[in-house]
């Protein structure tokens, strides 16, 4: 039996290595969903992402905020596009000399995040958003809808965590063409967006709406001028469009944001048909009731808003 | 999308071979037979240019402690000094020798000699006609019923014929693989050997290698049935077999090639005939000590290898069992060969295929492991059979394990690639690997 000892130790040795790479091989796998098949070019149409573990934004339940309070005449919608550390930002994120507008460094995201907590503000869900619009709910004085454009992957990365963090809630305005199926590894030079993974583990806090699903560009016009394709491209098209987004978002059509806040009577008239509730464009005001439901204004946060413009924003 | 699952499978497959190569030989009990009877040997020692190293080739055989064997040298149209050498230490008498049943076919031989001076020593002098032509003559003249192939710059161990004998008691064995360990790495006398690791780093990679290959790899086939070749350095075979399958074919690598062959015999015998490799039955040999020289051996090899798997391809999984193909195609050729080319391109596939890396990344990190634990397991079941490394020496081993992963393995799968890539427009070209005859500066003393 003694003898035995050694070949049972470097047995034992040996099962515990292959198990520990098992365990590695199928965490990392399952981690970067790498049995996923990657798709070609845009997010196939007819997939859905799979949130079936995820309370829709549509779903959520409206909370009862304490009465007595003061009551919001106005709620100041923020929106933010690309979140990254201030340690990755390097001259990929310059344009011409100036950082690209669109950044806003997770540094002073957090600053926003901690001063809103520090004066207890309330993050509102897009449903309470909707009821107060309506009239039909009353909502704290210090409420704040924040919003991230476009789905880039550092939201995941750099805004989620802050989120969580501070116990908010946002949402999230997807171009669902640009979702990957497998994970890519972060890399905060090039532009990345959600994979499906990293939607489905951050929707306790991100509430995903449609920000078009291949739509989020532009083309010159007749009269040689860059127009977004919600303009330039024939109702028909931008309903197939949009409608794909939905199918792809499992038929969340809550909220809807229009591309560079770009919009017509028309593209009013398609949003609405295909059955959202409200569209988000980009004007620098708070949202109030007197609002028309398909052109609330946003608050856009850039790389140059100073803080206390944030602070003016916010207590409005 | 398909070639990251074919790169799954794969690897899965790695693994659960690497799992049976750790772990066969690891619980492995080898039995040794009753002794029920005395089989007599022909040692068959084919010599073409061998002028350096072949006294101490017979100085090993002088100091077998078995007496039934003869040693019979094929000077296979040397242009060197061999004959003479042999001449003068043998002092050589001519041999009457009449071809009564040419069994097997090979090129002329134009004189035999008897050693007037040491009984049981012949000395055929053929035109040359290669290795295995060499071979096919001795199977010839030899009269014992146990062919052992030795080759000229091996030293056959005290014990090794008696070790032999013994695995042949069992009566389904029809043929034995000798273990074949690296002379330049023990010291000592020729009956107290000690190994070292003071050696060379090209020295110490084929050590390890060898070691691994025989107490690891070739027990575990042994138990499996799986055995793909009877190393051509030492080998022993029943002779009225090799006859019945007609000895050897000129190729590149006879050695795997009649093991090939031998397994067709067994499953057309049958199947229940076996092919055994016995631990106990060493020699020591000399392996190549410069780049050069391991590149020209690896790159025969690898040609050895490629021109038997083509040329038995009819025969997997009908001829051949189903156990055996699998071993032959997916562990040698897929795992040993195919896997090498992506491997040493990988630098190349990281950069223009950038998405993937952490999965190689991960595999790669997980052959590291997995090699390492195998050379650590080698160490263990090494000592077990009695090659002792002092506590020095497992320290040096362990420090050069990651050089061996990195560098040497790496060098030898470009060989592998090299070897088969050139296989397809001269495949039966190899550069015989000049005899260093370090085995006279060697450590290994022959008194």
């Amino acid at each position: 039996m003694k003898s035995h000892l050694p070949r049972i130790a470097i047995a034992s040795g040996f099962f515990t290595l292959l198990g520990a790479l098992i365990f590695i091989t199928i965490f990392i796998i399952s981690e970067y969903n790498l049995l996923s098949k990657e798709h070609a070019g845009l997010f196939p149409q007819h997939h859905q992402f799979p949130l079936a573990n995820c309370d829709v934004g549509s779903q959520k339940t409206v909370r009862t905020f304490p009465t007595g309070e003061k009551q919001a005449a106005s709620v100041p919608v923020l929106t933010y596009h690309r979140i990254l550390k201030e340690s990755t930002i390097s001259k990929q994120h310059y344009i011409d000399g100036e950082i690209n507008p669109m950044i806003v460094t997770k540094e002073e995201l957090e600053k926003h995040l901690k001063y809103l907590k520090e004066n207890d503000f309330v993050t509102l869900t897009l449903a309470e958003l909707y009821l107060f619009l309506l009239g039909e709910i009353d909502i704290p004085d210090k409420s704040v809808l924040l919003t991230f454009d476009d789905g880039y992957k550092d939201n995941f990365v750099e805004a989620y965590p802050l989120l969580k963090k501070y116990d908010f809630t946002a949402v999230n305005f997807v171009i669902t063409g640009k979702v990957t199926k497998r994970v890519q590894p972060f890399k905060p030079k090039e532009v990345q967006y959600f994979s499906i993974k990293e939607l489905s583990n951050a929707c306790d806090v991100f509430d995903y709406q449609s920000h078009t699903y291949n739509y989020h560009r532009r083309e010159n016009s007749v009269q040689n001028i860059e127009v977004s394709y919600l303009n330039s491209r024939t109702d028909d098209e931008v309903t197939k469009d949009i409608q794909k987004s939905i199918h792809n978002l499992n038929g969340e059509n809550l909220a809807f944001a229009y591309p560079y806040g770009e919009y017509s009577p028309s593209t009013i008239k398609i949003v609405k048909d295909l059955g959202f509730k409200m569209a988000f464009t980009t004007e620098d005001r708070a949202a109030s009731p007197d609002d028309h439901l398909y052109e609330l204004p946003r608050f856009n946060i850039l790389a140059a808003t100073s803080f206390e413009t944030f602070m003016e924003y916010v207590s409005n | 999308m398909v070639y990251l699952y074919i790169t799954l499978v794969i690897f899965v497959a790695f693994i659960i071979f690497q799992s049976m190569y750790i772990l066969i030989p690891l619980f492995k009990k080898e039995n040794r037979h009753k002794i029920k009877r005395n089989y007599s040997f022909s040692v068959l020692v084919p010599a073409f240019n061998e002028g350096k190293v072949i006294s101490q080739c017979i100085s090993g055989f002088q100091q077998l402690n078995y007496s039934a064997a003869e040693l019979i040298i094929i000077n296979d149209g040397s242009t060197d000094d061999t004959l003479a050498i042999l001449k003068q230490k043998l002092k050589l008498l001519p041999y009457k020798y009449y071809s009564m049943s040419a069994k097997l076919k090979h090129n002329h031989i134009i004189k035999v000699y008897e050693s007037s001076i040491f009984p049981n020593i012949y000395v055929i002098d053929k035109l040359q006609g290669g290795k295995a032509d060499a071979l096919n003559a001795g199977i010839n003249f030899s009269v014992n019923e146990v062919v052992i192939t030795l080759d000229a710059d091996s030293i056959l161990d005290q014990n090794s014929l008696l070790e032999m004998n013994a695995a042949f008691q069992d009566f389904d064995t029809i043929a034995c693989g000798g273990n074949v360990l690296i002379a330049q790495a023990f010291n000592g006398e020729m009956d107290n050997l000690k190994p070292t690791f003071k050696i060379s780093g090209i020295i110490r990679y084929q050590f390890l290698q060898y070691l691994t290959a025989f107490y690891l790899h070739k027990r575990a086939q042994a138990s499996l049935r799986t055995i793909s070749v009877i190393a051509g350095a030492f080998g022993a075979f029943r002779k009225e077999v090799l006859v019945d399958i007609n000895g050897f074919r000129n190729t590149i690598g006879e050695d795997m090639d009649i093991t090939l062959k031998l397994h067709l015999w067994i499953k057309d015998n049958g199947g229940h005939k076996r092919i055994s490799f016995v631990p106990t039955a060493m020699c020591y040999t000399e392996c190549p000590t410069t780049l050069i020289d391991l590149f020209k051996q690896r790159v025969r090899w690898q040609k050895a290898f490629i021109d038997c798997l083509i040329y038995y391809r009819r025969f997997y999984f009908v001829r051949l069992s189903k156990r055996f193909s699998i071993f032959f195609l997916l562990d040698q050729f897929i795992i040993g060969t195919l896997n090498a080319f992506p491997v040493v391109l990988m630098p190349l596939l990281l950069i223009f295929h950038k998405g993937h890396y952490i999965l190689f990344l991960l595999f790669g990190t997980s052959a590291v492991l997995l090699f390492m634990y195998q050379s650590i397991t080698t160490i263990y079941v090494s000592s077990v059979h009695g090659i002792k490394f002092s506590k020095v020496d497992i320290f040096r081993i362990l420090l050069f394990l990651p050089i061996e992963i990195f560098v040497f393995r790496l060098v030898n799968l470009s060989f592998v690639i090299y070897g088969t890539l050139t296989y397809f427009y001269q495949p039966q070209k190899w550069n015989k690997v000049e005899r260093s005859g370090d085995l006279d500066k060697m450590n290994v003393k022959i008194t």
